[in-house]
């Protein structure tokens, strides 16, 4: 596995970057590659084609993140464009930071934006936030839906 | 060497000659225009291999580092960008493998070479597209900025609205006969126009052909939204920064080659070619702005008002 991380790292990165346009995220979709790799370790390092089947993972997680951050996008804007943007940013299930919801909302909203707007790699704003990568997937899983769900009530 | 490694050999040997920009360009359209991942994966490996050798080292070890401590703890299978909520993605399809053997390689192998022939045609010069660095929420609130500026001199001395005639019902209907230069400097023809269509754009590109120096016009419309607009080549002159009709166009210099580059957002429009400063500025105001286009209607409305 180390060895196969070795001599792949490099080229799956320049790949990753033709496509994606930025090298942090290339370096992202690389890592998250790795991470389904892992999982599947005893199946992928028994194919014929390991290095194939890394490629073509990494192009089915550059679709997956463009995708997403494409959706997510459309999401930011049409939240954006809601007059009640400070009442549509207030937590009400009861089971979310019933103390601090609103402000736990906000700063979950601004997380999202980084992650979008600007381009940040998931690792990026966690970091920034003091938090893991995985804390920062569900929170920005927790405000995606949660505007889902508001903007299809507006 | 055997004849099937000696024939591969030759045939990736073409890849070689490519600029770094050619090459991403290459990798790029070949990935938006094989949704489902149809394409040759032992080109792509050869095509990423060669850019990793040019781009130096990386540093492995340190992203082994980073990928035990930060990513590898959370590895449940699924990607970082698949919220378990099943909307449009299938995370299922992540793991799906290519087979080892792929008896359409070499069809697969002419479905690249086209690629390259189209990204050299709308590349022409080497240079690959680009709004380098540019982030389109501040690309777009810079272009709103009005600025007045007369029509160059240069530009009642060439060939004129002829150009794009032959164009405009092709043009209109793709949305790109506003945007198109009427204009080419003295001694220029144009080529044929070349429309095309990819998942998430449309192009529209043009040849013009003078004594002994060629220039390229080419409109590439976004039709989903992206920040990822590609790359140009430049050399070390300073970029300068053409304002016409509200619309900052870019002029980078590549050795002996201009290019103007602009980006509203949606559309991209690029000059580039063996002109001088002057004559790329020129063609540059031949794009109708919006207020001559009106002031046009107005011209064309009054004598049937009269009448």
């Amino acid at each position: 596995m180390t060895i196969l991380y070795q001599e792949m790292y490099g080229r799956m990165v320049a790949y990753a970057s033709s496509v994606l346009g930025s090298r942090n995220l290339a370096e992202e979709a690389v890592q998250d590659t790795f991470c389904i790799f892992c999982t599947k370790a005893e199946t992928a390092l028994r194919h014929e084609n390991p290095q194939g089947w890394l490629m073509r993972t990494l192009q089915n997680v550059m679709r997956n993140m463009q995708r997403r951050r494409a959706a997510m996008n459309r999401l930011i804007m049409q939240s954006l464009q809601v007059e009640d943007l400070e009442e549509l940013l207030v937590y009400d299930q009861e089971d979310v930071d019933l103390l601090y919801g609103d402000l736990a909302a906000r700063a979950d909203f601004q997380l999202l934006k980084r992650v979008v707007l600007d381009g940040c790699t998931m690792l990026e704003a966690a970091e920034e936030c003091g938090i893991s990568v995985e804390a920062c997937k569900k929170r920005i899983q927790r405000i995606r839906t949660y505007l889902k769900k508001k903007l299809s009530d507006f | 060497m055997s004849a099937p490694e000696e024939k591969k050999k030759r045939e990736y040997s073409r890849y070689d000659q490519m600029s770094t920009a050619e090459l991403e360009q290459l990798l790029r359209l070949d990935f938006y225009g094989s949704e489902g991942g149809a394409a040759d994966l032992d080109t792509i490996l050869y095509l990423s291999d060669l850019l990793a050798r040019r781009n130096g080292p990386s540093d492995p070890e340190a992203a082994w580092e980073q990928f035990q401590t930060k990513y590898r703890p959370y590895a449940h299978g699924r990607s970082l960008y698949d919220f378990e909520d099943g909307e449009d993605v299938s995370p299922a399809k992540a793991e799906q493998v290519p087979p080892a053997v792929r008896p359409r390689r070499t069809r697969r192998l002419r479905r690249l070479a086209v690629l390259a022939a189209v990204l050299a045609a709308l590349f022409l010069c080497g240079m690959a597209a680009q709004a380098g660095g540019m982030d389109i929420l501040d690309a777009i609130a810079q272009w709103t900025d009005e600025t007045f500026r007369f029509t160059s001199a240069a530009s009642g001395s060439g060939t004129g609205q002829e150009n794009t005639v032959q164009y405009q019902a092709p043009l209109q209907a793709v949305g790109m006969d506003s945007l198109f230069p009427t204009w080419s400097p003295d001694g220029f023809t144009p080529g044929e126009l070349k429309i095309t269509e990819l998942n998430d754009s449309v192009s529209a590109h043009v040849n013009f052909f003078g004594e002994d120096r060629t220039y390229s016009v080419t409109i590439v419309h976004f039709t989903q939204p992206t920040d990822n607009t590609g790359t140009f080549e430049k050399d070390d002159t300073p970029v300068e920064e053409y304002d016409h009709s509200g619309q900052t166009f870019y002029i980078l210099s590549n050795i002996d080659t201009l290019t103007a580059a602009a980006f509203d957002g949606e559309f991209m429009t690029m000059i580039c070619g063996s002109l001088t400063r002057e004559e790329i500025k020129a063609v540059i105001d031949s794009i109708p702005s919006p207020q001559a286009l009106q002031n046009q209607e107005q011209v064309q409305d009054s004598p049937a008002e009269q009448g």
